[in-house]
């Protein structure tokens, strides 16, 4: 039976959240309270039924029986039932992440179409200013979820140990529990709506996510579980990376991808904590009485946004480090040069991890926040642009003078440098004090925003998934409609979010549903591009899918490429690579006259039969 | 054919280092959430302490937790080299101050409704972060009450100790907390 | 030999105790002693502490020495 893992998921999460209510009316009662109270009982009925739903769906066959001393039970299903279950390959689990987060994000942006829609013109058009409020805060939470987990989630699982030559990551039971309290997130944030929605926008500031409709309190569970996946993702990934790495793959050897979700795991790993206290906070204080942010009993709302940004400033370099990875990744290949300065952007890498913890009070410049602070937070700030300064060098100085090889992901790639330096030199202006305390809240921060996370993160994200489709799949896409898609997507991205700029200086506030009328024109032509570029993942939809049912088959490398994941099969076998891989050389030595990478001998092989890799017509399965 | 967990063992790290060094990194992000509690403490109050604190309450559990941390010591010690009887009880005498240490816990909880209840400035502090680490204190009782039921069933031995070690370490962390905690709320000024 | 190396480990056992609750007096009396300020004499106090429970009970050196 395909369902049953997660039948049995639903069914003791059920039981979980109806014991757990139960136990809470109980514990009102004996404390003189009135029982019924709906978030009260919520909040407690999730708990246990998180717990439930994670025994059932597969905590408990595959890993609690140990615990009672009972045999865990093993085995693993075949073919597209493996993601339908508490797998712990590696690899299902990627594809499981990126599938979840590809139509997370396809929802997110039906909701950024809706809101464009009502914004097309000024004043009342086809939602009211409060259901805005709600689609607005809903669009922010799902696509930072979708930024946050779909590259390290989805790409990082299926990538990290292939690159590094392991077989699986350091814990893969605790790799499938980090993906299974997902579907609980998500479910949590499309409730929202039936017990009032959150119209908090996705930061949910207090005193408004304390005193607004019980949707809030589905959000505030939603992120803190989010959070909780984050942190174990990153714990999972850190370990991998020191431990796992094959024979000869030493530090300065490791792919870039490698490195930036190395970094990234190092940020979700400690600052997610900061953002769980945080929204923990707000939780308490809406049901269980204390006070930390109601002024007229010692609470303090600027608390909040200084631990909320704690996290979430070194939260979106957890959105920007992969991407860096992805597009440093893909650039190389595709330009067939060593990458440029490998080591200066470690460096960069781990420098942008340092800084990022000491950046964040420059979204409380208009706060209220004590005045001495804002010079400090503007230097780290701009401190930060040298070292993704050093990144976008090592960009350059890897495709000059290349023999660039334009394909879909290389496009991306490329794509994602435009935007991103966009995005970076915008930046600069809410950096710096004097600027920020006029573009605060403005439309001008949306498109910054948008254009580092979006511009930026996704497309590297597009980049990647294209790159290693392939891979994932063993098929190949239209590389016709992949361009087409390319510069659909970036004509269209541009021609939305730079008008953007424009209404956010002629005075466009951030999170309205309406604005004077003046703006009507460039608005109305901001919302017919986004749908234009809405409808351009429809044909990635269409070329990604049709791919992935009766592509061509790809073969072991069809890039050409010479680090390790492309050394084995398409899809690679549940063991990932037919012997330990022995790692000799650097990873991109393209034209460097006898170097390689690795080797990686077939099962039970002579020395004289082992795979080469690199420019060499490689040898798969197909020949 | 399925890649299973114990598999991987045939890479450089052994299991158990493997293991350590994960337990380590959830410590480690577990200081940053302590962390964000103790900040929140100073930048709501301040060093301002109620006279209200039951200080030999609070100096009492504090003995209390950091005892139990000397059976903990001791029992993984004696699992450590084969003495299993030293282990059981030492495990069984951790797991009966962890739940002293909880009464005592309830007990503060019952004069802090009355001198400074959870919608106070102070309240707020106190109930969240004395709650959070009473939350840690029955997870660690839960685990080590798992590994005392697994001991007498005959698991664990001087070479596979693992989940006792893992329990212990846990353990030993909540009480680091405790040992930060206990200043915070009692003795700052 | 055996039970020699166990009692020497539960007799450090013993005494890092005896420092960890010596300590802890030290920050009580401290805190009955000054009444401001303490703030830095409780933070190195309670590192000492955390320094030896993560040394002597958590056996942090395991990390970096070389597996047994």
């Amino acid at each position: 039976m395909a369902f049953a893992p997660l039948l049995r998921g639903i069914g003791f999460g059920a039981v979980g959240f109806l014991l757990g209510s139960g136990l809470g009316a109980i514990v009102r009662v004996t404390m003189g309270l009135d029982p019924w109270s709906a978030e009260a009982l919520v909040v407690v009925g999730y708990i246990f039924g998180l717990v439930g739903w994670l025994l059932g769906v597969g905590v408990w066959g595959t890993w609690a029986r140990e615990w009672f001393g009972l045999a865990a039970r093993r085995g693993e299903a075949q073919g597209w039932r493996r993601y339908l279950r508490f797998s712990t390959d590696h690899k299902v689990i990627g594809v499981q992440y990126l599938v979840t987060f590809l139509v997370v994000m396809l929802l997110g942006g039906v909701l950024a179409v809706l809101m464009r829609a009502e914004l097309m013109a000024p004043g009342k058009t086809i939602m009211t200013l409060n259901t805005y409020n709600n689609a607005m805060s809903l669009h922010g939470i799902l696509m930072v979820a979708v930024a946050v987990a779909a590259i390290i989630g989805g790409l990082g699982n299926f990538l990290v140990p292939l690159l590094i030559g392991a077989e699986d990551v350091a814990f893969p039971r605790l790799n499938a529990l980090s993906f299974w309290v997902i579907p609980p997130v998500a479910v949590l944030l499309l409730l929202t709506p039936l017990m009032g929605g959150f119209d908090s926008g996705w930061t949910a500031y207090p005193p408004l996510s304390v005193i607004n409709a019980q949707g809030q309190t589905l959000y505030l569970l939603a992120f803190i579980t989010f959070g909780f996946s984050s942190i174990l993702g990153g714990l999972n990934f850190i370990a991998t990376v020191i431990a796992m790495r094959a024979p000869g793959m030493t530090w300065s050897r490791l792919p870039i991808f490698v490195w930036s979700i190395f970094a990234a795991s190092l940020i979700s790993l400690t600052a997610t904590q900061f953002v769980a206290f945080a929204l923990l906070s707000v939780l308490l204080d809406r049901v269980a009485g204390t006070s930390f942010y109601d002024a007229t009993q010692g609470g303090n709302a600027l608390l909040y946004e200084h631990l909320f940004w704690f996290y979430s400033h070194p939260a979106v370099y957890i959105m920007i480090l992969p991407a860096f990875g992805v597009a440093l990744e893909v650039l190389a290949h595709f330009s067939r040069k060593p990458l440029f300065a490998y080591k200066w952007v470690v460096g960069a890498f781990m420098a942008v991890v340092g800084l990022s913890f000491l950046v964040w009070a420059h979204h409380l410049f208009t706060s209220g926040m004590s005045d001495f602070l804002h010079l400090p937070f503007m230097v780290t700030t701009e401190l930060i642009s040298i070292p993704t300064g050093i990144v976008f060098l090592s960009s350059l100085g890897t495709i000059w003078l290349g023999r660039l090889w334009l394909t879909t992901p290389m496009l991306f790639a490329l794509g994602f440098l435009f935007n991103f330096l966009i995005g970076g030199i915008t930046g600069i202006f809410l950096a710096d004090v004097p600027t920020d305390l006029h573009l605060q809240d403005t439309y001008f921060v949306v498109a910054h925003f948008h254009y580092t996370i979006v511009g930026g993160e996704v497309f590297a994200l597009l980049a990647g998934v294209y790159y290693w489709f392939p891979k994932l799949t063993g098929r190949m896409y239209s590389e016709r409609l992949g361009k087409l898609h390319f510069w659909w997507v970036l004509l269209a991205y541009n021609v939305t979010f730079i008008p953007m700029f424009w209404a956010g200086l002629h005075g466009m506030n951030r999170r309205v549903a309406d604005y004077s009328p003046e703006l009507g024109g460039i608005n109305l032509f901001i919302s017919i591009a986004a749908f234009v570029l809405a409808a351009s993942f429809l044909l990635m939809l269409v070329n990604l899918a049709r791919a992935w049912v009766r592509g061509p088959a790809a073969g072991a490398n069809p890039w050409k490429a010479r680090t390790l994941e492309w050394q084995t099969s398409s899809p690679p076998p549940a063991e990932n690579f037919p012997a330990e891989p022995q790692v000799v050389g650097a990873p991109y030595d393209y034209g460097v006259p006898g170097s390689r990478h690795a080797v990686v001998a077939a099962k039970g092989a002579s020395e004289g039969e082992e795979k080469r890799d690199g420019d060499a017509a490689p040898r798969n399965q197909e020949d | 054919m399925a890649v299973q967990p114990e598999a991987l063992a045939r890479h450089r790290l052994s299991r158990m280092a493997l293991n350590r060094m994960g337990l380590w990194l959830f410590l480690l992000s577990e200081t940053f959430f302590f962390a964000a509690l103790i900040s929140s403490r100073y930048y709501l109050q301040g060093l301002a302490r109620p006279e209200t604190l039951n200080q030999a309450l609070g100096l009492g559990i504090t003995m209390v937790l950091l005892l139990s941390s000397l059976s903990a010591y001791r029992a993984e010690t004696c699992i450590a080299h084969g003495d299993r009887k030293g282990f059981q009880q030492n495990l069984l005498a951790t797991i009966a101050l962890g739940l002293l240490f909880v009464v005592g816990v309830a007990m503060e909880w019952r004069e802090a409704f009355v001198h400074f209840p959870p919608n106070t400035g102070f309240g707020s502090i106190f109930f969240t972060m004395t709650g959070i680490h009473a939350f840690h204190v029955l997870s660690g009782l839960l685990v080590l009450t798992l590994v005392y039921m697994l001991g007498r069933r005959g698991h664990f031995s001087a070479g596979s100790s693992w989940g006792v070690e893992g329990a212990v370490k846990y353990w030993h962390f909540v009480d680091v907390a405790w040992v930060f905690i206990y200043p915070t709320l009692y003795l700052v000024t | 030999m055996q039970n020699g190396r166990l009692r020497s480990a539960l007799a450090r056992g013993r005494w890092v105790l005896v420092a960890l609750v010596a300590l802890t007096v030290v920050e009580y009396a401290v805190a009955l002693v000054m009444k401001s300020g303490n703030l830095p004499w409780m933070i190195i106090m309670n590192l000492v502490d955390a320094v030896l429970i993560l040394y002597y009970f958590m056996h942090i050196a395991q990390l970096w020495r070389k597996e047994e």
